[in-house]
């Protein structure tokens, strides 16, 4: 049986011991770990064809599909390095993205057609598109069927353990998205401490709700094929439609659901429920953001078979704690983010960096083996974001994740908050700073602050002050527009307003909870 | 019906970006077109102009896949709706 060492091992693996099994199923079509295989190595022989060379960044530019899960492992069977780009996000970021990491082949399907012509506009930094066919734009274009044309054997490529499998690109608060580099390694170790954690097995069928960009998706899609389960890859239809989402939990008998607390919620409040049967989950997991617990009560009372895990973890080290939920809440009290998970080590230190006393508040730092190598070129910020230690004559490296923790009297860990102005909107990470340094871009801008106020059904929302150079003229549309333009749709702030003057601290800085406690109350 | 669904997302949805524009069959769910905010904002576009409330389990991807399967679904409940 072939050894795993590699994230790519996990499909020769699956495919050795359950050749016909389906290893990812999407909208009703599905492939198994054995055409898995197959069309890896098509994707890998292509690649290697196009010139790409072991360590090289290839941009994946997909809605969740079948072709995602195709995409992620022929570009790690070649020895890439796969970067995906969301989706949704503006034009100029794709751009900005590719050229920041030097990416020159793109995978996409003719779900983005629209997009790629827009894409190559001035911009050619791309040498080949895989997943469109069309002779009329500027790069030469491959589309699937072609690819599955191609011979099915490449030789294995020799990519090790400590190479980059992934970089994932996440808000950074200088205004320029950060990208986190994880090798196998690191991808392989958080897939078989989850797979421990769950005691996943080749009867599970896991439900892959988030899209490829967010860490979230690592569970589908490197947990699963270790363990030999199915992963359900939720594709975007579903989650805009709560009713069609709670059918497929049950059309597919999902035995592990995964995602943020917000497509919970949109499936407790309009998945009709009652007519829907659950009876298939054994986990129901979520993170990303705390969980509401008057929802998370209901939603418990209506799956009572399933148990409940809070996961908590920065994309930089994936997951590493969990909290198994005993009962549904009983009050109000925030969910617990639990125990450190094994293979991992934590230190919650004050700000000199010495270690607080138990029950004491202070920021967490994690030493694990899922831990990312570091910021996609920016030693600053990866020596910056590391804490090293060196007490046994081996240096041992810690990330600091920058949440405020404290250890309970049960020892459990509680999340209490941010040391810095980072916000998760629908589970994704919005550094507010990013937000107003893309306002400082606008000629008509003197002075901007961003914060986030809670909004509709306890949901964050971002708001936006604007003090207007005197002698400019601009409407609200427009500020609007400058920032759908750069930003993913999930940091636009929801209102912009102008003011001629901000609160200020006794040090002359914003007063940014003196200007949110304002704002609530209009 | 079908033009002011189509007006609705192009003009105010999509903000009349002429590169945007949709067409009646075209997949809103799929392609990323529209987001959950949108989507439900069209649901309670439609809700309103109509005098209807859509059941939750009748917000479907078969029902509200395109501007072509919303028009389907809602004249099948024409009895329901106020002209």
């Amino acid at each position: 049986m072939p050894h795993v060492y590699t994230l790519p091992d996990t499909i020769l693996s699956s495919a050795h011991q359950y050749p016909n099994k389906e290893a990812f199923r999407c909208d009703g079509k599905a492939v198994s770990f054995a055409e898995m295989v197959a069309i890896m190595n098509q994707i890998a022989y292509f690649l290697h064809d196009c010139g790409l060379n072991k360590g090289e960044k290839v941009g994946v530019y997909l809605p969740r599909s079948l072709h995602t899960a195709l995409a992620v492992y022929g570009i790690m069977h070649a020895g890439g390095v796969y970067v995906p780009l969301d989706p949704d996000a503006p034009i100029s970021r794709i751009q900005h993205l590719i050229r920041d990491c030097g990416i020159k082949i793109l995978i996409t399907n003719p779900f983005k057609r629209r997009a790629i012509p827009k894409l190559l506009e001035g911009f050619d930094d791309l040498t080949h598109i895989i997943g469109i066919k069309r002779e009329t734009l500027s790069v030469p274009t491959c589309s699937w069927e072609e690819i599955q044309t191609l011979p099915e054997t490449f030789p294995k490529s020799r990519v090790q353990a400590q190479d980059l499998a992934y970089i994932m690109y996440t808000s950074g608060s200088t205004g320029a998205p950060k990208g986190i580099m994880h090798t196998h390694y690191s991808g392989l170790s958080y897939a078989k401490l989850s797979q421990d954690l769950y005691e996943l097995g080749s009867e599970d069928i896991i439900g892959n709700h988030s899209p490829l960009h967010f860490d979230i998706s690592t569970m589908g899609y490197f947990t699963a094929p270790l363990a030999g389960s199915t992963a359900v890859i939720i594709s975007d239809a579903y989650t805009k439609m709560p009713a069609s989402l709670s059918q497929l939990i049950e059309k597919e008998r999902l035995t592990l659901w995964y995602s943020v607390p917000l497509a919970l919620i949109q499936i407790l409040n309009r998945g009709v429920m009652e007519e829907r049967d659950f009876s298939s989950l054994r986990w129901v997991l979520f993170g990303g953001e705390p969980f509401p617990t008057k929802h998370l009560r209901e939603l418990m009372e209506k799956i009572p078979q399933a148990t409940f895990c809070n996961v908590y973890g920065p994309a930089e080290v994936n997951q590493c704690t969990y909290h198994h939920l005993p009962h549904p809440p009983t009050d109000h009290t925030p969910i617990p983010i639990g125990h450190i998970w094994p293979n991992t080590e934590g230190l919650i230190v004050d700000k000199d960096g010495q270690e607080v006393q138990q029950g004491d508040i202070g920021e967490l730092l994690i030493k694990s083996a899922t831990r990312m190598q570091g910021y996609w070129n920016n030693p600053e910020l990866t020596d910056r974001s590391f804490y090293k230690r060196n007490t046994t004559g081996i240096e041992e490296i810690y990330f600091k994740t920058g949440d405020l923790v404290r250890e309970n009297e049960e020892g459990l860990l509680e999340f209490l908050g941010r040391k810095d102005r980072q916000i998760k909107v629908r589970g994704y990470r919005v550094e507010l700073d990013e937000i107003e340094s893309y306002l400082y871009e606008h000629p008509a801008v003197q002075e901007v602050a961003v914060f986030a106020t809670q909004g509709k059904d306890n949901n964050k929302q971002i708001e936006a002050i604007v003090i207007p150079k005197t002698g400019h003229t601009f409407t609200l549309e427009e500020l609007k527009s400058h920032l759908t333009k750069r930003l993913p749709p999930y940091a636009v702030p929801t209102k912009i307003s102008t003011t001629d003057t901000f609160p200020r601290t006794s040090t002359g800085k914003i007063n940014y909870i003196q200007l949110a406690q304002q704002q609530q109350l209009i | 019906m079908k033009e002011k669904l189509l007006t609705y997302v192009n003009e105010t949805l999509l903000e009349g970006g002429e590169e945007n524009h949709i067409t009646s069959e075209e997949d809103l769910l799929t392609t990323g077109i529209l987001d959950s905010v949108a989507m439900m904002s069209l649901v309670g576009y439609i809700e309103e102009e109509y005098s209807l409330t859509i059941p939750a389990g009748e917000l479907t991807i078969e029902n509200f896949i395109s501007i072509d399967a919303i028009t389907n679904f809602l004249s099948s409940k024409k009895e329901e709706i106020q002209l």
